[in-house]
């Protein structure tokens, strides 16, 4: 097996299928790709020999989306063995789910649905987040969502339960930048209190996205669409980030309105030199098929 | 008192699906004053849009004949009768085609349900398996009288599809941008169209093919031995040549490598034994 070396400086795109012939080629710019699991969860054909193909040359990690970890019934035995596969045919680096919900009454929800920041949703996601380890037989990273609405009954902070979540499961996180500024603009707490409540040894991944701001009468409300670049506000609070919580591999990620390959190598660039400029860089190990 | 997370989520369910009042006492009110319902939307249209952009990429040609303002429409009527049950949004959509058939404000274009059929086919088809097709010389020592009991396994990436309409001209038709050739004719019969989908290497192929070889086809897909697809296809054309059916079988790997039952003691290729009878 081929070993490349990562440094933690390292920046990744999401992997679309309109990125596929330029992945191929290969980039200076691109230190890993992130594809959506679900995407990859078929039996056979081309999309899986094509991953496979980028998976010899770049580091890739596996992000969740549809795990519905933070549901109150227990998560999916068969969606956690066809992803085990996955991991276990891919080798990815890092694997992340999130902090969310999707599944009740036997219904999937498509989207990433708020948990009330609770001792039993504490309990609920943890117990779904300590088989997903156990079952992949490895440490999963959790991201924190963005949101829009509050629960009453929560009794935690976000950046508490997340911290709970750690202690309780030993997962990592994998910290969403325009998430947190999305929830911290929508609900008006403070960004930079939240970054001090995190475990920073758990971080092992950042996120960055674009999202859109949504009038309403006096009150905006930001929407996390990734349909656009990311904003300069969130490179604003990465730079401070990074300078708390240390250099992670980033991610950049669009999934609407996707733009050239370039167009997105260079906000990977940008975001590798803001890390690189604020911490001497680390390195991974990360093993390549 | 609060509910439990259970009750909580299945009240998020019911606000989702449209009962505006669901969640009222369980949110915190907004800082700003914003109403409830705001948040509520954009979950909303968060779950349409990942159902439709997950839907719009299976079937191309269905949105391009319907357009993509009714497809939105098409879109929340099928979400609400069939919710995706897992979240493998890919394999999402299957039932399109089904539901089309009694879609009352699409009654009057029944071909939409064949064009929905090709496209899940053809999905089918991109995501199957790989399995080692059946060499034709495995087949070398069989005698004729044994390879007419022969029965084939089809591999999983092959889909045979009948129609009664021209569904690969309209399908060509419609991925073109409605630039093709020539438009497709709905109002004679002699247009049905009977296809064999197939993935091949990288790419999806929508092979056209005559009613004698689709009957012969059909037939040893459903298990009939090969003595019984030959007469199938000879009862549907006089002008059937088994050989060149069998010959054009292997040529796209049709077969399954050891699917078969068989004899071997013989040394007669039945490629060029097959009793026309």
């Amino acid at each position: 097996m081929e070993t490349r070396i990562a440094t933690t400086a390292t920046a990744g795109i999401g992997l679309k299928p309109t990125y596929y012939a330029d992945a191929l080629q290969g980039s200076s710019e691109v230190g890993f790709y992130e594809v959506h699991a679900e995407n990859y969860l078929l039996p056979g054909g081309p999309r899986l020999r094509t991953l496979e193909q980028i998976r010899r040359d770049y580091p890739l990690s596996i992000h969740g989306v549809a795990a519905s970890l933070g549901s109150a019934v227990a998560v999916d035995e068969g969606h956690l063995r066809a992803l085990a596969e996955l991991v276990t045919r891919f080798e990815p680096f890092i694997v992340s789910e999130h902090a969310a919900w999707s599944r009740e009454g036997g219904r999937y929800h498509a989207d990433l649905l708020p948990l009330p920041y609770t001792r039993e949703a504490l309990d609920c996601l943890a117990r779904n987040v300590e088989r997903t380890q156990q079952v992949l037989g490895r440490q999963i990273l959790i991201e924190n969502p963005s949101t829009y609405l509050e629960f009453r009954a929560s009794d935690m902070s976000e950046a508490e339960f997340l911290a709970a979540l750690v202690s309780r499961t030993g997962c990592g996180l994998l910290l969403d930048v325009n998430n947190l500024y999305i929830s911290s603009c929508n609900h008006g707490f403070d960004a930079h209190a939240y970054l001090e409540q995190l475990p920073d040894s758990a971080i092992g991944q950042y996120h960055l996205a674009g999202h859109t701001l949504e009038p309403h009468g006096q009150v905006d409300i930001r929407i996390d669409t990734h349909d656009a670049p990311v904003a300069e506000a969130v490179w604003q609070l990465f730079q401070e980030t990074v300078s708390r919580l240390g250099s992670h591999p980033v991610l950049i990620e669009r999934d609407d309105h996707l733009p050239t390959f370039d167009v997105l190598a260079a906000e990977a660039l940008r975001a590798q030199s803001l890390m690189q400029a604020a911490v001497p860089s680390g390195r991974v190990q990360v093993d390549v098929a | 008192m609060l509910p439990d997370l259970a009750e909580t989520q299945a009240r998020f369910g019911a606000a989702l699906r449209g009962d505006d009042d669901a969640l009222k006492d369980l949110l915190c009110p907004h800082r700003g004053g914003l109403a409830p319902a705001v948040p509520l939307t954009i979950h909303r249209n968060n779950v349409q849009s990942s159902v439709g952009q997950s839907l719009a990429g299976l079937y191309p040609a269905l949105v391009a004949f319907v357009g993509e303002v009714f497809f939105a429409r098409l879109v929340v009527d099928f979400h609400r009768d069939f919710p995706p049950l897992h979240g493998h949004l890919v394999d999402y959509g299957d039932r399109l085609g089904d539901f089309l058939r009694d879609y009352a404000p699409l009654t009057d274009y029944p071909w939409l349900v064949d064009v929905a059929r090709i496209e899940s086919a053809g999905f089918e088809v991109y995501k199957a398996p790989e399995l080692k097709p059946l060499d034709p010389a495995t087949l070398a020592g069989v005698t004729p009288e044994k390879a007419s009991l022969l029965h084939f396994h089809f591999v999983p990436c092959a889909r045979l599809i009948a129609s009664l309409y021209p569904v690969l001209s309209l399908y060509r038709y419609a991925m073109a941008g409605g630039d093709g050739d020539e438009t497709p004719s709905l109002t004679r019969h002699t247009d049905c169209q009977n296809l064999l989908v197939l993935r091949r290497d990288e790419a999806t192929e929508f092979i056209l093919l005559d009613s004698a070889r689709f009957i012969f086809l059909q037939s040893l897909q459903s298990g009939a031995a090969l003595a019984e697809a030959i007469a199938a296809g000879l009862a549907s054309s006089q002008h059937f040549v088994p050989e060149e059916a069998l010959k054009f079988a292997f040529s796209c790997g049709l077969f399954v490598a050891g699917e078969y039952a068989s004899g071997h003691d013989c040394s007669a290729n039945p490629l060029n034994n097959i009793n026309r009878g």
